[in-house]
């Protein structure tokens, strides 16, 4: 996320990874609470099932609670942090699963009741989605489309390559201009108002 | 890889797309005692852009009793769901006489395709054990596979050339018996760990570590069976940030502590 527009609360979660780091489950429990609904709205997103979802939800708090010092602020916020790391277990689970497997279906999360975070998250988060959609939106269909297939599918520049049928060099292109991209028009939110 | 090479790799990289070659060559060059041009900057530019992609998936209610279950976790009790977890799973694996059987195949295609590949590079036979450490690993497996508890990560593992075997025994001063090897795999990002003779774990725990720059990383807990031997698979993403210098074994309350509070008696050192 574009650090500029980082929530407020960053520093607070810092202080609760602090405490988790010290083995306090009580600060891992407010941490869950911030963050589950993305980790969890991320793990549905890729495995398009439940069950899967919320071992997957387990999985990845557990793994903060035993690897909360390895967090790196640099990279990014804690909730981010949080949900890189339930997004990486989806997709290992994904590739568990096989190739197969890694179709789309339809989408279940229409059917799932959405989370209801205070009204000042609620909003972030809103603001958040439309502001990465709109830079999604703003790239050209096929760099789109192959960070999709990275992102949220899990595929790898060569399995992307066979996916789309395309040259491996030229999704490699695609990747790379579509990531620069991204992270110009993330850097300038209001270019996309 | 030159840094300019390093800077076009690397959104590919922040999205886990690169295949494993990729990735080690990228972090080896990011290892490099260099002038850098902004590699690490850029490193981390992609990775913030990589995550911001997370905001597009909405939001979902977690179930109710999420935060029981992963209590229930880290505290080291069961788990409530009657679904196997992947990963970390520490149980020791059931593996069937199958399985067993699929060892010692496993062992003789790996031994083959070491072969073949150290006629092509040199360079890869040092991450490889000797013949003698990969028999015994494999006897070791097989003796395992007795008291029901190989695991089938550690097969797989053992059948890939660039494995490292790093052989794990009593730290000076610890008079421990139980000794074990780790399987390490840094191309693929694993390792699984077996150890034996230890004795049954009675209001303690034995807590596995993996250690980094003098930085010890909680790896799980081991669960002997009653012959006193355990296969644990590491948690890939403890390999991320590189090469452990240490895998280590201590005992803790139960449950585990997020660091040791007693001195490993049982250690293996990773040679580079």
């Amino acid at each position: 996320m574009n650090p500029r527009s980082a929530p407020a609360h960053s520093a607070a979660d810092r202080r609760l990874l602090d405490r988790v780091i010290g083995g306090d489950a009580e600060a891992l429990r407010a941490i869950t609470d911030r963050c589950s609904a993305r980790a969890f709205g991320i793990a549905q997103q890729i495995l398009r099932a439940r069950p899967d979802a919320e071992e997957i939800l387990q999985e990845t708090f557990l793994e903060v609670w035993k690897r909360a010092r390895e967090f790196d602020p640099a990279r990014g916020s804690v909730e981010g942090w949080v949900v890189t790391i339930a997004r990486s277990r989806s997709i290992d689970r994904l590739r568990a699963r096989g190739a197969a497997a890694r179709t789309r279906e339809s989408d279940p999360s229409s059917s799932m009741s959405q989370a209801a975070p205070p009204p000042l998250e609620a909003a972030e988060r809103r603001e958040a989605r439309e502001r990465v959609g709109a830079a999604l939106k703003a790239l050209p269909v096929e760099q789109r489309e192959v960070l999709q297939l990275a992102y949220f599918e899990g595929l790898s520049q060569s399995e992307i390559a066979a996916r789309l049928a395309q040259p491996l060099g030229t999704v490699k292109t695609r990747v790379r201009l579509g990531m620069e991209k991204l992270a110009g028009l993330l850097a300038e939110p209001e270019v996309l108002r | 890889m030159t840094c300019s090479e390093f800077k076009a790799s690397v959104w590919a990289h922040a999205l886990d797309a690169l295949e494993p070659t990729e990735r080690a060559e990228l972090e080896r060059h990011l290892a490099e005692p260099i002038a850098h041009e902004g590699c690490q900057d850029e490193l981390e530019r992609a990775m913030r852009t990589a995550q911001a992609l997370s905001a597009v998936a909405p939001a979902l209610s977690p179930p109710a009793e999420a935060w029981s279950k992963i209590e229930a976790r880290i505290a080291g009790g069961p788990q409530t769901s009657g679904r196997q977890a992947r990963r970390p799973a520490w149980l020791p694996w059931a593996v069937s006489f199958i399985a067993a059987a699929a060892c010692a195949l496993l062992f003789v295609k790996a031994w083959t395709y070491r072969s073949a590949l150290l006629a092509q590079n040199a360079e890869i036979s040092q991450l490889r054990g000797a013949t003698a450490e990969r028999d015994a690993c494999r006897q070791e497996l097989e003796a395992m596979r007795k008291s029901s508890q190989a695991q089938p990560a550690a097969l797989a593992l053992l059948e890939l050339p660039t494995t490292q075997l790093v052989a794990i025994s009593a730290t000076p001063g610890s008079n421990s018996t139980s000794r074990g090897t780790a399987l390490l795999n840094m191309e693929e990002r694993r390792a699984v760990v077996l150890i034996s003779l230890l004795s049954p774990a009675v209001g303690k725990d034995y807590e596995l570590w993996v250690i980094r720059a003098g930085s010890a990383v909680p790896a799980g807990i081991l669960k002997p069976g009653q012959d006193g031997r355990v296969v644990a698979e590491i948690d890939r993403s403890l390999l991320q940030s590189g090469r452990p210098d240490t895998f280590a074994v201590t005992v803790e309350p139960p449950g585990g502590s997020p660091a040791p509070t007693t001195a490993p008696f049982i250690a293996g050192s990773v040679k580079g």
